[in-house]
């Protein structure tokens, strides 16, 4: 739903920033560090999508797009090949360099760089400051980059403020962190007043990776946050805004999803809990699994065969789309009492007598991890299964 | 193992015999004395006694006729066929020879090494002959020995013998091995091979973990070098981050400290300067009190001196008065002195003649009239000489402003003095800030050159590194890794195929052969006798050209899979390492290691060259700037001039001057004085030139310099003074040349002159005192009017109240205590500048910080540290999970081999159940359980209800036990066993049970039995197909 009717919008934008390719995710395992990593790209061209249904007039990227200055040629390839397939002749891109992927000589924003060079004419790298674009007969873009990976500098003030009798839409695009304790920000800081500060009608921002829009309404300063949500630390990701702006220069600002995975955190107290999350549709979602429970030897195989089909196999995909798993706060409780049931040979109930002596002891978790080695050995050759029907015995 | 066929000759009473066993039961028979044992310890002698061994004189041949020679064929395992020929004596030979198929044989060695390889195919418990070996007498013997081959004399040697009296561990040992598997359960063995299979896995034979590319921990070690090496180089850059932020905060907090401080200073400069001000303020209150005080003091002294003119007026109005009355009846009496004179005169005229009278009279009127004109000049000169006097007071007020105006000018040009040099100081302070701003744009200058210079530098760097890459593509981590497998797998396989080859060449005549061994180099020989040839893996021959025969190793499946591999490495790794030069995967590795490391410092090279020119970029235009400076530097340098700077220094310093600022404030603080003196200046200029107008005005009435006039009209009346009386006597002179006669007219006259003179004195005091109180009037009347003038402009009630005013005034401004000076004002000033400059080096440090701040990472920094130390934890976790997954199972299958060992380690045990059980069914249930030592030593026998020593059994039983003992180890080991006459002692009962039982064994073992009573062995109904009986008499050439 349109925030005002459309023959009152004098203008629309599209504002994203943070896409951070290239960006890695070495805690998770190489299969789903690949998925985490696609995807960043994979939502790019989704917003574009959204860029285009919405026909807006242009598309403000607010720093932070590579996660380093000297990307790896796939990502600006790729980059370029969302590019390729758009022809937005009547709708310029703005790339402005934020402190991840800084404006240095040699970085991808270099004149000489083939990624500069291959760009299309309708997609502008923010490479000075004090840069100006017209973005129509009653808007105007005013943008500054980083040129750093940190700075004292207010770059938001860098902008030129209206002047007299100027009645035209002034956006402003830059990369930092609004604060509230002047001197104390060393991450381009960006004064919570900037906006009014330098008469801006929008301050396109980028940094915060959560949606965040700071008031005045009239006047706003707008993180759209990542496209991609890309921890499990912050809430809120995975948008980017959609501006309106009325003849008068009021911006209404529209929230659009674009991310696709959603980073969940679950800690699992019972077994019970764990089949529940097991029932959730949780395909596109970054799992993060704890436990702080205790199993006995049968839950805890219950436990793993869980997990197995929560993280998927070499056969079959796994019913979470990413899932990191730390089954450290599993307290494993072992003891003869789970082999009771079973025929064993003398021997092996010597041995299970003496591991369950073992794993009574405080560290005795080295004991109890052999009880379930044994346990798991015999039920997968088939002996405790068997013997548990009575079919067989020695 | 088995027997398969025994060959003898010259041995003991045997001349020849031969004889080809079969499996299972075989019973020899043949009448007494007709060699039996002799082949038993035939078998003995060629398994376990050296050729040359001393004990072989006991098998020379009893007719003497040749050497004692045996041949025995068998099996060790299936298709592992054995053939061991000895010729004892002296002269003696060995050989084994082995044989798949019992019918071709290959040497495999001869004489010495013989027994050694035999003791090792056999496994009984003796050790091999050579170093190190128990020296023994006679046959070697062990236990196991025993077991398979105890002679006819050795039914109760097995409960003598125990396996810790065996030269060697090979026959506890595979003793052990058949036992404990005998006794072990398949579950137990599944479990403990799977524990095995993880242990393996992950850690080597001593403990320790396994580091090959299979091992868990390969891959854990990787993810955690990997990740500590990024979170040490994250950390390494957020220390700096760090440290740079620190840096930052603690300036800071400097800063607000020092701002403090400078607005505490500030408040204190401010404070004294306020302080000051009243103070001054109050001085001028004071000097404008006093000033009024004294206007006050000065009007009042002045209308003072206008009631005492005027009294003084009034006195001399009233003393003019007196004296003009006074003057008349002088000049009364000075009139009739001087009719009286006539009178006299005339009368003495007349007594004197006409002419004579004429002449006297002529003389006397000449000098009277000379007497007339000098008291009119002196009348003259004297109102020239009040004249004179008003000149000289006149002259007198204009030295006094005179010295006033000087004073006033002397002030004005110390003033301007101060003035000029206050102004000097001030471009001095100029001038030093110009040329500390040109030598801060020279050392930027320098900065920048240098920056660039390192920028060169390290871009150079990173083009010398780039020209010593590798000009064609090296493979990636990945491939790397296929290559090592591969090279693994290529070793794998080589391992499989290198199983040892041996080629045994008899030429029937002289023989060319070419040999290559193992893709070795070529070698001829030329061969006349037997020869042999050994290799790992394969031997090609060419047998002079004539045919070529290759022998290749192993398995079809690993040949084929040692092709396949070959060929991948052809085309995978040998372009890749023909192209690296390398010759090895660990070189190309290496080399590969080398790049990326190359790779690395190239970027860092580059990066560190985009940081310097970072900060040149972000430097000011510096030369521009420089020239700026220079220009204003000279223009400072040309305004000096030849100004003496060291003085000036000196002079600021003197004045308590720190820069422009304090230099124009002073200038300030000059200049309200500067003015004022100007107009006092002024002022007494105006004063003078009025006074002088009076002087001069008074002079030109002169007619000259008053001063001259003066002296010279003093001379002049002093001479008028002296002509007078000199001219009165020349006229008493005249009167007394006159007669006698006219004495008396003369007297007459000269009472009457003297009357006169005293009339004209007294007529002449009274005139001069009137004429000098008229003077002292007129002057007197002139300056009460000039002080009437003055009074009348004068507001002594306007003063009086400007003075009340003025005291309420200064009391309103309180003296500061303790008063403010100079000294301490320029302290404070002086405070609040050290301040100030401590503030700006400080904000200058916060630039400088966080410009470097720019160039460390900041919080880019901090999130790769975070993302590091997270990948660090995980790969910590995983490291923890493996080490309890790996230590679980390492714990398991130490527990599963020490129940093992508690259950098995005791090897009588094991044996001793299935004996006892045999032994008991043999006798009814006589005996029971049977006690064995943990290695085999028979200890006891149970029997009427208490453990009974073996000994105290009878001899038939004692060697049924020992016979079963026998069979039951024998069966165990799977080999086959000798039994010469064991059973003579049996009864009908016992020898049925136990043929039984032999019948039963050797469906698993293969049983020979020796025996000169066959058919207690060979049943007449069931079970006679399962024995072979051979007859020995036909075979045994005596």
């Amino acid at each position: 739903m349109k925030p005002m009717e459309e023959q009152d919008v004098a203008l629309k934008i599209l504002h994203t920033a943070d896409w951070h390719l290239g960006r890695s995710f070495p805690a998770f395992s190489e299969e789903d560090q690949k998925k985490l990593t696609r995807a960043r790209l994979e939502v790019v061209d989704r917003l574009f999508g959204v860029a285009e249904s919405y026909a807006v007039n242009a598309v403000l990227c607010a720093g932070d797009l590579f996660d380093d200055p000297m990307p790896s040629d796939d990502w600006w390839r790729s980059l370029l090949g969302l590019f390729g397939r758009r022809k937005w002749t009547n709708r310029p891109v703005f790339l402005l360099p934020g402190n991840h992927d800084p404006l240095w000589p040699n970085s991808v924003w270099a004149a000489d760089h083939p990624f500069r060079r291959s760009l299309p004419a309708w997609v502008h790298v923010i490479d000075r400051d004090g840069y100006e674009f017209p973005l129509s007969e009653e808007a105007v873009l005013y943008a500054a980059p980083c040129r750093s990976t940190a700075g004292a500098d207010d770059l938001a003030l860098r902008l030129s403020k209206r002047q007299p009798g100027d009645k035209r839409i002034r956006i402003g695009l830059v990369h930092g962190q609004t604060f509230d304790m002047p001197g104390h920000q060393t991450n381009f800081p960006i004064a919570t007043d900037a906006a009014q500060q330098r008469g801006l009608n929008y301050l396109a921002l980028g940094d915060n990776h959560r949606y965040k829009e700071l008031p005045p309404r009239s006047c706003p300063a707008v993180y759209p946050g990542t496209p991609e949500a890309d921890t499990f630390k912050e809430s809120d990701m995975g948008f980017v805004a959609v501006v309106f702006f009325s003849r008068q220069g009021q911006p209404a600002i529209q929230k659009e999803k674009v991310g696709r995975w959603h980073w969940k955190e679950s800690c699992c107290t019972s077994l019970d809990e764990l089949e529940q999350l097991r029932q959730q549709d949780l395909k596109d979602c970054v799992l993060r699994l704890t436990f702080s429970m205790e199993v006995n030897l049968r839950e805890r195989e219950r436990v793993d065969a869980i997990i197995q089909e929560l993280k998927g196999t070499e056969a079959a995909h796994g019913k979470a789309g990413v899932l990191a798993c730390d089954d450290s706060g599993l307290e494993l409780v072992a003891s003869r009492a789970d082999f009771d049931s079973y025929v064993l040979p003398e021997v092996l109930k010597t041995v299970v007598a003496r591991l369950e002596e073992q794993a009574a002891e405080r560290d005795g978790i080295v004991a109890r991890r052999a009880l379930y080695h044994l346990y798991k050995t015999l039920r997968i050759s088939g002996v405790l299964k068997q013997t548990q029907s009575g079919a067989r015995s020695r | 193992m088995k027997l398969l066929s025994l060959s003898v000759e010259h041995f003991r009473c045997v001349r020849r015999a031969r004889v080809d066993f079969a499996p299972g039961l075989n019973v020899l028979f043949g009448p007494n004395d007709l060699g039996k044992s002799s082949l038993a310890h035939a078998i003995r002698a060629v398994l376990l006694l050296q050729h040359n061994a001393k004990e072989h004189e006991k098998f020379v041949n009893w007719s003497g006729s040749g050497e004692p020679h045996v041949e025995l064929v068998f099996e060790s395992e299936p298709q592992r066929i054995w053939r061991v020929r000895k010729t004892f004596g002296a002269g003696g030979s060995s050989f084994l020879d082995e044989s798949r198929n019992g019918i071709e044989f290959s040497n495999e060695c001869r004489g010495r090494d013989v027994d050694g390889r035999l003791r090792e195919i056999l496994r009984w418990g003796i050790a091999p002959p050579g170093k190190g070996a128990p020296k023994t007498k006679g046959m070697p013997e062990s236990f196991v020995s025993t077991v398979l081959f105890a002679g006819q004399d050795q039914v109760d040697a097995i409960f003598e013998r125990a396996l810790a009296g065996d030269s060697d561990e090979s026959g506890k040992k595979r003793l052990a091995e058949v036992l404990q598997a005998m006794a072990e359960d398949p579950t137990f063995r599944s479990v403990l091979n799977k524990a095995q299979e993880y242990v393996d896995l992950a850690f080597g034979s001593k403990g320790a973990k396994k580091s090959g590319k299979n091992s868990p921990w390969t891959k854990v070690r990787e993810a955690i070098v990997q990740a500590l090496n990024r979170y040490e180089d994250c950390q390494m850059e957020l220390k700096k981050t760090a440290a740079i932020e620190l840096e930052i905060q603690q300036l800071l907090d400097r800063k607000l400290q020092s701002q403090e401080t400078e607005q505490q200073a500030q408040a204190q400069v401010a404070a004294l300067e306020a302080d000051l001000a009243k103070q001054k303020q109050r001085r001028q209150i004071v000097e404008r009190l006093e000033a009024s005080q004294a206007r006050l003091a000065d009007i009042t002294k002045q209308i003072r001196e206008v009631t005492k003119a005027e009294q003084r007026q009034f006195d001399l109005a009233r003393l003019v008065a007196s004296l003009q009355s006074a003057e008349k009846p002088a000049q009364d009496a000075m009139r009739v002195a001087a009719a009286r004179i006539v009178v006299a005169e005339n009368a003495l005229a007349q007594l004197q003649g006409a002419n004579r009278t004429s002449e006297r009279v002529l003389k006397h009127n000449a000098l009277e009239k000379r007497q007339s004109d000098l008291h009119a000049e002196r009348d003259g000169n004297q109102s020239l000489l009040d004249r004179i006097t008003a000149i000289e007071a006149a002259a007198k007020a204009v030295g006094g402003l005179r010295d006033q105006l000087e004073a006033a000018q002397k002030a004005l040009r110390v003033s301007q003095e101060q003035q000029r040099e206050l102004h000097l100081i001030g471009q001095l302070f100029r001038f030093k800030t110009a040329q500390a701003d040109l030598e801060q744009a020279e050392r930027s200058l320098s900065q920048i050159d240098a920056w660039r210079e390192e920028a060169r530098q390290k871009r150079a760097t990173a083009v010398s590194l780039e020209s010593s890459q590798p000009l064609f593509p090296l493979p990636d981590n990945v491939q790397l890794t296929a290559l090592r497998r591969l090279e693994n797998d290529l070793s794998i396989v080589a391992g499989k195929l290198d199983v040892g080859l041996a080629v045994t060449l008899r030429p029937k005549r002289d023989l060319r052969v070419t040999i290559q061994r193992d893709g070795g180099q070529v070698e001829d020989h030329q061969l006349s006798d037997d020869w042999e040839a050994g290799a790992r893996r394969q031997i090609w021959l060419d047998i002079e050209g004539l045919a070529e025969i290759t022998v290749a190793g192993g398995a079809d499946e690993a040949r084929q899979e040692m092709e396949r591999l070959e060929r991948r490495w052809q085309s995978k790794a040998a372009p890749v390492l023909n192209l690296a030069q390398a010759t090895t995967i660990e070189q190309l590795a290496q080399l590969v290691g080398e790049s990326e490391q190359r790779k690395r410092e190239i970027q860092a090279a580059r990066a560190s060259a985009a940081q310097f020119e970072q900060r040149i970029g972000d430097q000011p235009d510096w030369a521009s700037l420089l020239a700026e400076r220079k220009e204003r530097h000279a223009d400072f340098e040309k305004q000096f001039g030849d100004a003496d700077r060291a003085k000036l220094d000196k002079a600021a310093r003197r004045l308590g001057l720190t820069d422009v600022a304090t230099v124009e404030k002073r200038l300030e603080t000059l200049r309200p004085r500067h003015d004022t003196l100007q107009q006092t200046a002024q002022k007494l200029a105006t004063d003078l030139a009025v006074e002088q107008a009076r002087e001069n005005e008074n002079s030109k009435a002169l007619e000259g310099d008053w001063r001259t006039r003066q002296s010279e009209i003093a001379g002049r009346q002093a001479a008028i003074a002296k002509e007078l009386p000199a001219l009165e006597a020349e006229i008493e002179g005249l009167a007394a040349a006159e007669n006698r006669g006219m004495q008396k007219a003369q007297k007459a006259l000269e009472e009457c002159k003297r009357d006169l003179a005293a009339a004209e004195a007294a007529h002449q005091k009274a005139a001069d005192e009137l004429r000098q109180a008229c003077m002292e009037q007129a002057s007197g009347e002139g300056s009460l009017k000039i002080l009437r003038e003055s009074a009348a402009k004068l507001d002594e009630k306007a003063v009086r109240e400007a003075v009340v005013q003025v005291e309420l005034e200064l009391r309103s401004i309180p003296l500061p205590d303790p008063p403010v000076t100079e000294e301490r004002l320029a302290d404070a000033r002086s405070r609040l500048e050290t301040a100030r400059a401590d503030l700006e080096q400080i904000s200058d440090e916060i630039q400088q910080k966080r410009g470097a701040l720019q160039h460390v990472g900041g919080d880019v920094s901090r999130q790769r540290a975070e993302e590091a130390k997270e990948q660090l934890e995980m790969a910590k976790q995983w490291e923890r999970n493996t080490e309890l997954e790996y230590d679980a199972w390492e714990l398991l299958r130490k527990t599963l081999r020490e129940a093992e060992q508690e259950e098995s380690g005791h090897l009588g045990r094991l044996l001793a159940g299935p004996i006892a059980s045999r032994f008991s069914d043999l006798t009814s249930g006589r005996y029971g359980k049977l006690t064995l030592g943990p290695d085999l030593k028979t200890q006891g026998i149970a029997a009427a209800g208490g453990d009974r020593e073996v000994e105290l059994l009878s001899v038939g039983t004692k060697g049924q036990l020992s016979t079963l003992l026998r069979l039951t180890i024998a069966e165990q080991l799977n080999s086959a066993i000798v039994l010469d006459d064991q059973l003579t002692q049996s009864d009908t009962s016992r020898m049925l049970w136990l043929r039984e039982f032999l019948v039963e064994i050797a469906e698993s073992i293969q049983v020979i039995v020796l025996t000169c009573r066959p058919d207690e062995y060979v049943p007449n109904e069931a079970g006679q197909s399962a024995a072979r009986l051979i007859d020995l008499v036909p075979l045994i050439d005596r």
